[in-house]
């Protein structure tokens, strides 16, 4: 883990007031940032929420966290950094989804063609039900879509949700409420409609 | 909503979960991710020696460097007004060839004329004197010149040899090859650093 200027005997030497102060506050940033890269699996799920597949959502995970290490100067009050993150991942993830739909609009693709795009052993793993699932996700509204990925796949707090999306948590079941009942509808017509 | 549908999305969630956490290692994860850091930090402390990875930047940082040290020992070694004398003879004296044709160079006259050779002008008279022994008075410098490398030098092709045998320039000693005209302009500079 980190080890503070005071504690380090060569820095104790050469220590000026103002080299432990740069010091100090690097070594802090980086604390700060392990104990945000604590929350890793929780920004992976949220990623997978958004993304075709696993391989997918860890690219997203990974450009969460490295977006999260070049913007953490923002970040004012590190006791709220959960929410911080959840912010620069949904953001992120909503950015890659713009970029993707963007990519198709240009491609002249539909959604079946970005579901071709995955690799044999991927599509394997994907059951026809997930897929349906997915596809309902992805074709949510963009307000239910957030709020019901940041519950369902990264089981965040109505509260969590509510401070991340600055809604009340009212608003966070009702949203949670309307996109399940979408999902439901989507995935039964799909079914019986083959 | 029935809760058997929510638990059903539930499941399919969950099922989708536990695949990917199969496939997640946060090791990897975490070291991936340190590599990029760790490659931008590097890259931002080199960043302002992008410019230096192509060429045409690079040669003319160069070139302006070269200049720069070129112009600064210029000031701070400058050469005395002797060698500078010196170096302007041979600049002109270079560039009219054998001599032959300085007459009638107009840019010669122009470049001679300048005030950064005036000093020069008339050091110049001085040596043309000091080899003909004779005043040279108004004649222009290119005139002189011409008429001190022509009754010296006569580089004429060897025809022309016999038309000229009594000619009165040829009371002076000639000079049959480039090398000889070379030991006369050597013998000239140095005359013309002793006036």
């Amino acid at each position: 883990m980190i080890s503070w200027p005071e504690e380090h005997p060569a820095l104790r030497i050469q220590a000026g007031r103002e080299i432990n102060e740069v010091t100090r506050a690097a070594a802090e940033k980086e604390a700060l940032f392990r104990g945000i890269l604590e929350n890793r699996k929780t920004v992976f799920w949220i990623c997978l929420g958004y993304a075709r597949d696993f391989v997918e959502a860890e690219e997203l995970a990974q450009e969460v966290f490295f977006r999260a290490w070049t913007k953490i100067d923002s970040l004012r009050d590190p006791k709220r950094h959960r929410e911080w993150l959840f912010r620069v991942a949904r953001n992120t993830c909503l950015d890659q989804e713009k970029q993707r739909r963007f990519r198709r609009f240009i491609q002249g693709g539909s959604l079946e063609y970005a579901r071709d795009e995955r690799t044999p052993e991927t599509r394997a793993i994907y059951r026809d039900e997930l897929r349906l699932l997915k596809d309902a996700v992805r074709a949510l509204p963009r307000k239910l879509k957030e709020t019901f990925i940041l519950r369902g796949y990264g089981g965040l707090s109505y509260r969590e949700i509510a401070a991340i999306l600055e809604i009340k948590e009212g608003t966070v079941m009702s949203r949670l409420s309307e996109a399940r009942e979408k999902i439901k509808s989507r995935m039964r017509g799909r079914t019986h409609g083959g | 909503m029935e809760s058997g549908q929510v638990d059903e999305i539930q499941d399919l969630i969950r099922g989708e979960k536990e695949e990917a956490e199969r496939s997640f290692e946060s090791h990897r994860f975490d070291a991936r991710l340190f590599e990029r850091i760790r490659k931008t930090r590097e890259g931002r402390s080199a960043a302002w020696l992008f410019f230096l990875r192509k060429p045409g930047p690079t040669l003319a940082v160069s070139v302006l460097v070269l200049a720069l040290v070129g112009s600064l020992l210029f000031r701070v070694f400058p050469s005395s007004p002797l060698q500078q004398t010196v170096r302007a003879l041979s600049a002109v004296l270079t560039e009219a060839g054998d001599g032959r044709r300085i007459t009638g160079q107009s840019h010669l006259d122009q470049r001679i004329a300048g005030a950064e050779y005036t000093e020069f002008g008339w050091a110049l008279k001085g040596v043309l004197y000091a080899c003909e022994r004779q005043a040279l008075g108004d004649v222009s410098i290119t005139d002189a010149l011409s008429r001190v490398f022509l009754t010296k030098a006569s580089l004429a092709a060897p025809s022309q040899e016999g038309e000229n045998a009594s000619s009165p320039r040829m009371e002076s000693p000639k000079l049959r090859s480039g090398e000889d005209f070379q030991m006369f302009f050597s013998g000239f500079l140095k005359k013309f650093e002793e006036v």
